[in-house]
């Protein structure tokens, strides 16, 4: 007997397949079903959203190990680390997972994690299986899910990661499992660093755990030993952040740099728009409208008619996701894409082959998903654009520099890039300017030479 | 296969042919020897920083252990029990002698069904004379075991196996107080369980956990094996190394393996492992026994050290013939024994030389070290260095958590201070294997004992 255990340990992965059960199935095929979502069709740009060229780009730039991958890395309040930090274990398993569908791919995992742990959370509250996972498929009916997932934004992680959150926390004050803290702890640490704007919900959550141990004060160090387990993750997830950013930039709070949207703004409004911009809350109505009914169904005392809502409630919860959804496709605000920057990449090689082109910042990055990762020669990337390092690297070359128009009076995309700034210390050469759609493509060509048509206007 | 010889001939061959490959490699291209070493270590930590993820994920979904309700054990009729060898190794621990006579007789066992066994070692007159000036109750007898080397716990064990009288036995420690209804759950366990479980684990704690700052640590460290690790092992049916005491056995399968090893100092450990080699499963048991736990750094030290370097004698003992062990127990329980029995000791060791690795870096910027850390190795560091160890970290406070130890949680969160002394402890285990393998490190006990520990282990139990 013992002598055949050797070979049928080799075969005991075989007999997994025995012990699947319909939750492990019902997971494989979501994961299949969402995965099939975020495949290209033809054009792989033309889904692309900024978000995942960008993330994509830093990631490729800290997996080189260059200062520009690490600043990138912990620079930005709006990109926050957790989804570039992600790509970089899922990247180098694509051949195009540099140019941004890891991001995809990770989109789909976190479409289809939802949907599963949703289909877990219907079963917990008794439903039967089938009726638990097909009602938790609903997802895929809402556009904005599916475009989140094949654009390849972050938006599902963060509503995963705020749902799973929210639903242990729910299951906690139920059932004051120890388990389902401490996951709600590691999701929340998780969501604060996929959207600094989660830290609200910690706000709200270290609330609802105060009035749930008040009850328990007599225990010795339970309320401490609870806060512990609740918060450790957190903390623990901030403060690695932290350290990064001190590590990097010698400032733990770099990353908050212009955090203010507008000093015009009062204090309430201010802090309002700062918690909206750039973060998908609206999404989480989808989930929410989703098991709200269920949940409302458990308040209702054990009677013939809370039966009765119970089976309906399943039904009215996929009514009303569906309608959310299909209602407002845009929910959450519609990915930013790349699209135009495959033109300007196409016009300006046509036009000008040999020139050197300089995209900077962040949104450079997008430039270089569309270039394939094929870094040529003419094509240079920084992230702090130094105009005159730049001439002098490149002496000799037309040079044409892209950058994002300001959003506002001086407000720029790029790190330290002010606008006036480029028009300064450029002795010999004329400046010459091209608008394209949301970009200005910005020229400096020797005076003598008539490279440029009326389109381009001199400054 | 005993542990009296540290290696054998092949494993010093392979051993001198490793060493020489090491040097041969960092003589000829030391970068990229380095850097292979580096890339294995680390996947070594990564793999088996996974497989503790998944134990304990495992054991905080399911009650693993084996658990009787009240009800079961009432049902228990006194004249249908067995006889229950208790064996009682004692050497210098005269001053626990009466602790340890009111703690068996608080055992919730029909006494005339009892047979502890005391085993005195022949040149330990402090604790023989005291013994026989106590007044004993029958169902305790003494034993002499006879002075000669190896001086060990197990030689002693193995003689009060050869005069046990119980179909089944247990082993504990001088200063042990198992919960009363233990040796009855034992009895149920066995009963219910297939043939092949030979073997019951009782979960040990300590009730001086409050005594100071490294109690708190211990009673952290054995919260987390004896209640997360073990009872997922016990799912799994890999092999468990057993711990310490109350290890309840089936006498005559105990004898048919022959026993424990004399010369090996985690005798328990190896123990775990040969049943499982001979197609035996060892199983947990919910009941806890309550030990006091070393408070004295130097002795903890010197605990931890005899621990180490018997995981090592268990592991290079049980991997002479590694392909008979392959063999007996499948590929799973036998990677199993490889990271737990294996990689245990090995990060002890390793752990050190890291911490020193990342001081460098992140105070000196040496891009030397840089060198060994390319993508994805980085990746591979950063990951240990971070989720790794905060998940060793949090693990510990749940499990605090979980027992009720509510007042322990804190100290999770400088739990990589007492890992600090955990490899000092290692490292002395490791050269002492090679000066003196079968010596054995005497734990000392008693620091901190009042006369009575009934309300310590009182307090214990419910976590106040």
């Amino acid at each position: 007997m013992i002598q055949n255990k050797l070979v049928a340990s080799v075969f005991a992965p075989l007999r997994l397949l025995a012990l699947l059960r319909w939750r492990h199935l019902f997971f494989l095929l979501v994961i299949a079903l969402s995965l099939r979502l975020v495949i290209p069709k033809a054009d792989f740009d033309e889904h692309l959203s900024r978000e995942a060229a960008i993330r994509s780009g830093v990631a490729f730039d800290v997996a080189r190990n260059t200062s520009m991958g690490r600043i990138g890395l912990v620079s930005s309040l709006q990109w926050a680390p957790l989804p570039t930090i992600l790509n970089l274990f899922v990247a180098p398993f694509s051949s195009v997972g540099w140019r941004g569908y890891s991001a995809c791919i990770i989109g789909a995992f976190s479409l289809a994690v939802l949907t599963y742990a949703t289909g877990e959370w219907f079963r917990n509250l008794g439903f039967h299986s089938l009726v638990a996972y097909a009602a938790s498929c609903s997802y895929f009916l809402v556009p904005a899910f599916c475009i989140h997932a094949r654009t390849g934004t972050s938006a599902l992680l963060f509503i995963l990661l705020s749902f799973l959150s929210i639903t242990r926390l729910l299951s906690w004050l139920r059932s004051s499992r120890m388990q389902d803290l401490a996951i709600c702890g590691i999701c929340l640490g998780l969501a604060i660093l996929t959207r600094y704007q989660s830290a609200i919900l910690l706000v709200t959550a270290i609330c609802i755990v105060s009035w749930r141990i008040r009850a328990s004060r007599t225990i010795e160090k339970y309320a401490e030993a609870t806060f512990l387990v609740f918060l450790v993750p957190c903390l623990y997830g901030v403060g690695l952040w932290f350290f990064g950013n001190w590590l990097i930039m010698n400032n733990p709070l770099f990353f908050l740099r212009g955090l203010w949207p507008d000093a015009s703004l009062g204090f309430g409004h201010g802090l309002l728009t700062l918690l909206r911009e750039g973060c998908e809350w609206e999404m989480l109505l989808v989930p929410a409208g989703l098991i709200l009914p269920a949940l409302l169904v458990q308040l209702i005392p054990d009677s013939g008619k809370r039966k009765a809502l119970r089976v309906a409630s399943v039904p009215a919860g996929v009514v009303l996701t569906i309608m959310l959804g299909i209602s407002r496709p845009d929910l959450g605000g519609m990915p930013e894409r790349t699209k135009d920057v495959a033109g300007i990449v196409q016009f300006l090689e046509k036009s000008f082959p040999g020139s050197t082109f300089v995209v900077s910042g962040y949104r450079g990055y997008e430039f270089l998903a569309a270039k394939r990762w094929d870094r040529s020669c003419n094509w240079v990337h920084t992230l702090q654009l130094d105009w005159n390092a730049v001439v002098e690297d490149y002496k000799g070359n037309d040079i044409f520099i892209l950058v994002p128009k300001p959003k506002g009076a001086d407000r720029w995309e790029d790190i330290q890039l002010s606008y006036p700034a480029i028009w300064r210390h450029v002795p010999g050469f004329t400046l010459y300017e091209y608008n394209w759609d949301e970009w200005l493509i910005l020229a400096s060509i020797e005076a003598h030479e008539p490279l440029l048509n009326q389109q381009w206007t001199s400054r | 296969m005993t542990a009296s010889r540290v290696l054998t001939g092949s494993q010093k061959i392979f051993l001198f042919l490793m060493c020489a490959a090491l040097a041969a490699g960092l003589a000829l291209r030391p970068i990229g020897t380095l850097l292979v070493i580096n890339g294995l270590f680390l996947s070594f930590y990564l793999v088996l920083s996974a497989y503790k993820i998944f134990l304990i994920d495992a054991s905080l979904r399911h009650d693993q252990d084996l658990d009787f309700s009240e009800d079961e054990i009432r049902s228990l009729k006194d004249e249908d029990l067995p006889i229950y060898t208790v064996l009682v190794p004692l050497y210098h621990e005269a001053e626990t002698l009466s602790r340890l006579v009111d703690g068996l007789s608080r055992l919730d066992y029909p006494k005339d069904k009892l047979d502890v066994i005391l085993l005195l070692e022949e040149d330990d007159t402090e604790t023989r004379e005291a013994a026989s000036r106590m007044d004993m109750p029958d169902f305790i007898r003494q034993l002499v075991v006879p002075h000669g080397q190896p001086k060990t716990k197990p030689k002693a064990c193995n003689l009060g196996l050869a005069c046990a009288r119980g179909e089944y036995l247990v082993i504990y420690d001088a200063e042990d107080r198992p919960q009363p209804d233990q040796l009855k759950k034992a009895v149920l366990g066995f009963r219910k369980s297939p043939p092949e479980v030979v073997c019951i684990q009782a979960k040990l704690n300590f009730y001086n956990q409050k005594f100071n700052l490294l109690t708190h640590w211990f009673t952290m460290d054995y919260s987390v094996w004896f209640d997360l690790y073990l009872p997922a092992l016990d799912r799994l049916s890999a092999p468990i190394p057993l711990g310490g005491t109350s290890n309840h056995f089936i006498t005559q399968k105990l004898r048919d393996v022959r026993g424990w090893d004399p010369y090996n100092v985690t005798e328990d450990a190896d123990l775990g492992i040969r049943l499982a080699s001979n197609g035996f499963i060892t199983r947990t048991l919910n009941s806890t026994t309550w030990e006091e736990a070393c408070s004295h750094l130097g002795f903890w030290i010197r605990q931890r050290s005899r621990w180490t370097k018997g995981y090592i004698q268990t592991y290079l003992v049980h991997m002479r013939h590694w392909h008979r062990l392959l063999s007996n127990v499948g590929l799973w329980k036998w990677l199993s024994f490889q990271l737990i029995v294996g990689g245990t000791p090995l990060c002890l060791l390793i752990n050190p030389i890291y911490w020193l690795l990342t001081i460098i870096w992140f105070t000196l910027r040496w891009e030397s070290v840089s060198l060994l850390f390319p993508f994805p190795v980085i990746l591979f560091g950063l990951l240990c260095l971070f989720v790794g160890n905060f998940v060793f970290i949090y693990s510990s406070m749940l499990a605090c958590y979980r027992r009720g130890y509510y007042h322990v949680v804190r100290y999770g969160l400088i739990l990589p201070v007492y890992w600090i002394a955990m490899s000092v402890g290692a490292w002395k285990g490791f050269l002492q294997l090679i000066t003196r393998p079968s010596y054995w490190e005497k734990t000392k006990h008693g620091f901190d004992l009042p006369a009575s520990s009934t309300e310590s282990i009182q307090h214990a139990a419910e976590g106040t």
